[in-house]
Formats: structure tokens, sequence, C-alpha cells
């Protein structure tokens, strides 16, 4: 063979050998990901006033991460979750950034509410790390959009106020003067900025709006002027601790018959316990499709739950360990479908592959208790359902007659 | 005016709770002139303690009325005991921090044990008591608040007044190296203080349990509100804290109502300034007159 031949061949042969040996070197590269670990980030509170919320969030996901373990983990690698506790904005920001830039690790789970996400929701999109939304509701990591970040089962303000004013002017006679009552701190901020338009749409008039203050014990004040404007509904946004102090209040202000429509924060095993018999009637919209302590996939869950983590205390699994639990299925599923190439870009495109997904799609051990989830090139928002809930009997019974 | 009494009655029953919280306060600084900013912590224990004596362990109402008050006592006098009789001989300013740091490990703690946003228990009495004109209703649950927290407040002041056991602290307070002198030991007058103080939070737990559920923001809520109402009735005044505590409230329900709802806060911060400047001492003096 000629020598300049030779060296052809050679030269060849290498190149080959490179481009064979190429998508092993690439998953390698990956940061967080080893031939036998997948490092999954997560951040949230898990003390302070919104704890419950985050450590819910955190167990949702462990809960689903051991499970696939046990059962042989994705491609043969394990899952392994570290959670960085952050309260504050400034706390979630560096929490993100230790994830990304200390840890290493191969995507983020933003496991916090409005507070947290929308904080950490500029450096996600100048990272470029996929980021998996499974609490918050905040426009902030939807608008604008952001290949890198999905959303999971909490749907965007803008989708789930539609569902707030349908669900609560569905009702007879249909309600034509409302009372709002609004807490002056973000999450039910952005509820209300972003359903006001709609009502307003709708020919509904305001009676009064009232606020009141994150952690308030006394509605005295706000619901004699409620009583005052004779509303035919009273629309609540918020969270239980104060939503339910206040419905509970309202029977010695005379308002005992005027029915109240509650933001979903509010649906909560404590609302009908704390709120009593005030509670009766009280409606509201629920992101997945059973409520605690119902028949079937939930108690599936809700059986695992107490098994992993022993005896619930009060409250506990709450709707935030549901939807991390379903949305790290969600997850696991386009893990699974970037099969050995786990690069970004290829974990993003078979995210955008996923139609209909539920959790047992992925084994059949897991629960579906979340909604299914499609995603789209264009589409970032997994959950799009909603369903009717109102207090019956001392207890949230999810509506499914309408969705 | 039918609105007016409306929002007084409203104030009545948080302003009962707020007095006998401050109540506490002022019997532990008027003893040892320690500002005890663990006090919201206590009131949030005997919340706790409500909520695992009638929803956890089913007993009856006198008992969460009478142990959990007498254990949070208890636990107000190991805490004197254990961390701040070591620092008795510091400056203020420690025992002041350390008080602090205590309320917020307190909280945090609860927070690890119960994960739950809220936990409730029920009202001692259900239902209206009396319609008043104007559709306004006096409900059992109101009239129990505010006469029983008022009544225990009222209690308070009475057995510091008149028994030789609040005379041991009052002697204790207003001239330490007399009251020794004179026989009184300085750690059981301490002891005693904060076992008092500690059962009147307790009690203003299992009061404010039922209306204002529990969680651990309850010690925050009840705190600031309990010295402010100190300031307004006198840091030294017993009696002038249950003033202090309905001026409080019916200032802050009358804001809330007519201005907004973050005048409530407002109010109470500009009532805690205007005393301090005007009045420091207080509405009630008792005792030395301070000057601003």
């Amino acid at each position: 063979m000629l020598p300049a031949m030779k060296r052809v061949l050679t030269t060849i042969a290498c190149a080959v050998s490179i481009l064979a040996g190429a998508p092993a070197a690439q998953a390698q590269q990956v940061q967080g990901v080893t031939d036998k670990e997948i490092l999954i980030g997560a951040f949230g509170p898990i003390t302070g006033p919104l704890s419950w919320l985050g450590q819910g969030a955190r167990d949702g996901v462990q809960l689903a991460i051991d499970e696939i373990n046990s059962n042989g983990g994705i491609n043969g690698r394990r899952l392994r979750l570290e959670h960085q506790p952050a309260m504050t904005p400034a706390e979630s920001l560096a929490a993100v950034k230790k994830l990304n830039e200390q840890s290493k690790v191969y995507l983020i789970f933003s496991a916090h509410g409005s507070t947290g996400a929308e904080a950490a929701a500029d450096y996600f999109r100048e990272s470029g790390i996929p980021v998996f939304n499974s609490v918050s509701v905040t426009m902030r990591l939807r608008e604008p959009f952001a290949r890198n970040i999905f959303n999971g089962t909490p749907l965007g303000v803008d989708i789930l106020n539609a569902y707030y004013v349908r669900s609560a002017l569905d009702r007879t006679p249909r309600p034509k003067r409302i009372a709002v009552l609004v807490g002056t701190y973000a999450f039910p901020q952005a509820e209300w900025n972003a359903a006001k338009p709609l009502f307003e749409k709708e020919g509904v008039e305001f009676a009064t709006v009232q606020t009141y203050d994150l952690g308030d014990k006394d509605y005295t004040a706000q619901l004699v002027q409620i009583a005052r404007a004779k509303p035919d509904l009273i629309v609540a946004f918020g969270q239980v601790q104060e939503v339910a102090i206040a419905v509970k209040q309202s029977q010695e202000r005379g308002l005992a018959k005027t029915p109240w429509w509650v933001g979903p924060g509010v649906v909560t095993r404590a609302f009908p316990v704390v709120a009593g018999s005030a509670a009766e009637g009280v409606r509201s919209v629920w992101i997945v499709p059973y409520y605690h302590g119902d028949k079937g996939p939930m108690e599936k869950f809700e059986a695992a739950w107490v098994k992993r983590f022993g005896n619930p205390p009060e409250g506990r699994p709450a709707y935030t360990d549901v939807f991390g639990y379903g949305d790290m299925y969600i997850l696991a599923q386009a893990i699974k479908k970037s099969g050995n190439d786990l690069s970004w870009p290829n974990l993003i495109r078979q995210w955008e592959s996923l139609k209909g997904a539920k959790p047992s799609d992925f084994g059949p051990w897991a629960a579906d208790v979340i909604f299914p989830h499609t995603y789209g090139p264009t589409r970032r928002q997994g959950n799009q359902q909603v369903t009717n809930i109102l207090v019956e009997g001392g207890t949230w019974k999810v509506q499914p007659d309408k969705k | 005016m039918v609105e007016i009494l409306d929002l007084l009655l409203g104030a009545l029953k948080i302003g009962a709770i707020y007095a006998l919280a401050a109540s506490g306060f002022v019997v532990i600084h008027k003893a040892t002139k320690t500002v005890n900013f663990a006090h919201g912590a206590f009131i949030m224990l005997g919340a706790y303690g409500a909520w695992a004596t009638l929803t956890l362990l089913k007993w009856p109402y006198w008992v969460a009325y009478t142990a959990v008050p007498i254990v949070v006592g208890a636990l107000a006098a190991l805490v004197e005991f254990v961390i701040l009789r070591p620092l008795r001989r510091a400056d203020l300013f420690s025992v002041l921090i350390a008080t602090v740091f205590l309320g917020v490990a307190m909280m945090e703690l609860i927070r690890i044990v119960y994960e739950v946003e809220l936990l409730s228990v029920p009202s001692v009495f259900s239902g209206v008591l009396a319609e008043l004109p104007g559709e306004i209703f006096l409900t059992k649950e109101t009239a129990w608040i505010g006469a029983g927290a008022i009544a225990c407040a009222v209690a308070a002041t009475l057995v510091f007044e008149r028994l030789t056991l609040g005379r041991g602290m009052k002697a204790m307070a207003s001239n330490y190296r007399g009251a020794q002198l004179c026989g009184y030991s300085v750690p059981v007058t301490y002891a005693l203080a904060w076992f008092f103080g500690g059962v009147l939070a307790g009690l203003a737990g299992v009061f404010a349990a039922p209306p204002m559920g529990i969680n651990p923001e309850l010690a925050t809520a009840l705190i600031v509100p309990a010295f402010v109402a100190a300031v307004i009735g006198g840091f030294d005044s017993l009696k002038g804290v249950i003033v202090g505590g309905i001026i409080l409230a019916i200032i802050e329900t009358l804001a809330a109502a007519y201005i907004s709802s973050a005048a409530k806060s407002a109010a109470s911060f500009v009532l805690v300034f205007l005393f301090l400047l005007i009045r420091p001492e207080g509405l009630f003096t008792e005792g030395t007159r301070r000057h601003a």
C-alpha cells in the first residue's frame, strides 16, 4: 500500500472511531450525569410560613425517585435528589446558582411558590439549564417563552384565571355583584390582577374590594364592609391560613347566607376543619383529578407516601406532594426517551414530544394522581385541566362533571 | 352606628386576646425587668397545647384551659432556669437577644414537628348568643373569649396586686437589693414571674386557638400587639395592658375598615411612636415616671 493511501486510511479510521465514541463521550460531558447516576436539583422552602408547600413538593419528588430507583432507575441510571432549602427571593436565587454552578445538577425541579420561582426566573433563562416548575403559577416562568423551562401540573395564572371566573360564576342565579377579599402579598395579588379583567369582561360589578395582610388573624373590618355592600358572592384570593379564618368569622358578621368562592390556595384539608360549618358549600377549583382520601390512584399514592415517610402529620400529604410526585414521573419519561443522549437539547426535544403522558406510562406501579401532560415545540404547560371542587359534609369533594 | 357597633364587637374579641397576651408579657417585665420577646412563642405553645389536648387526646375543654397554661408556665420557668439565669449578670442586651432567638427557635421547632399549614380546634361554644339590632350577631364564641380572656387578665392583676406572691415580684422590681434584704429570694421570685407569665401566655394561646387557627405565625401575630398594648397601657401596669389591648384592637379594626388593611398595622406602629414620644410611661403609671 502506498504510504499516502496508508495515511488517508489511518485518518479515516481515527475519524470513524472518534465519531463512534461520540455519544458516550457526550453523555459523560453532560453535567450531573454519570454512568450510574443522574443528579436532580430542587429548591423550595422547608422552614418559614411556606414550609408546608416546599416540604410537600420535595417529599413528592423524593417518593417518585425512590419508586423509580427501586424499579431499576432510568436506562440503568439511578436518580438522586439534591434539595436546597430556600425561602426568600435572595435565598432562592442563591439556591439555584449553587445547584447549577457548584453541585452541577442535570436539571432543576422548581419546588417553590411564586416568590422563589420569580426570583430565579431570569437566571433560569440565562443559564439554559432545563427547569421543571411543579409548584408556581407565576407567568414569569411562562412568558416570555423559554425552551428550557417546562411547567407541570400547576397552570399559569392566565389559564387558571379563566377557569376561576367560569367556576365562580357557575351558579344559579348567576352572581352580578361580587365582593373580593384579597391578600396584599404576591400570590393572591397575581391571582386577583389576572382575574379582575376577566370578571369585568363578564359584566360583573365589584361591590367592594377588601384587602388583608399576610398572617392576619382578624377580618372584622373587611367583613363588615363586605356585609354593608350586600354582594351576591364573595370571592377570596390567598392561602388557607387567612381565608379559612375569614370564612369562619363571616358567620358572625351577618354573612352566613352569602356564598363564597375561594382561590385554589385555600383547597387544603385544613380549610373545612378551621372554617367549620361556615365552610359548607364553599367552592373552588382543583388542579388534580382526585382529592385526598379518594379511592383509586389517590389511595394508592397515599399508601405509598405513608410507607415511605411514616404516619403523616396533620394535612400531609398536601397537594404539593401530589404535584411533585406526578410531575417527577413526567420528567422521568422525558429522561427515559432521551436514551443515552442526555444532552440538554435532546432532553428538551424528547420532553416536547410527550403527549398525554401520565405517571403509569413510566411503570405500572406509579399512581395516576395528576391529569395527563402534553408538551410541544411551543407548548411548555403540560397540564391544561382543572376541575371544580366544593366543601360537602365537612370535606372537599371533586365535581368531575364540571370540568 | 350599627356598623360601628358591629366593628366594636369584633374588636372586643381580638382586644381581649391582646390584653391577656400582654398581661403575661408585663408580669415578666414588672418582676424581672426583662422584655421577653419569646412571649409570642409561649402563646403559640399554648395554642398547640390546646390542639394536642382537644384534638389529639380528645380530652375535655376544662383540661385544656387548666393543664395547658400550667405546662406552658412550667416550660417558661425552665427556660428562665436553664437559659436566662446564667445570663442574669450579663447586660440586658444579651438577655433581650436571647429571648428573641429563643422565640424564633421555638417557632421553627414547632414547624419541624407540625408540617401542616394550619391546625384548628373547635370553639368551646358555638352558635349565636344574641341577635342585636341591625343584623348584628353576638356569638357565644365572642362572648366566651371576650369575657373569659378579660376575666383571666383581671385575675392576674389581682394576684399580682393583692397576694404575697405578687408583692414579692413587685418588691423585686422596684428595688432588687432592698427586696433581697427583706428576705425575698431572687431565684424563686424570677422563676415565679416566668411561671406566671408563661401561664398567662398559655391561657392566651388556648383562647386564641379557636378564632385564629394554629400555626407558628401565631407567635408573631400576637407578640407585636402584646408589645403595643404594653406600651399603650404602661409596661409596668397590668390594669393598663387590659385597656391598652382593647384600645389597640379598636384602633386597628377602625383603621382597617375606614382606611385600608395596610393601615391596620401602620396604626399600631403610629400609636407606639406617639406613646413613646408623648407618654412613655403609658396610660397607667405605676412607679417611677420615665422621661422621653
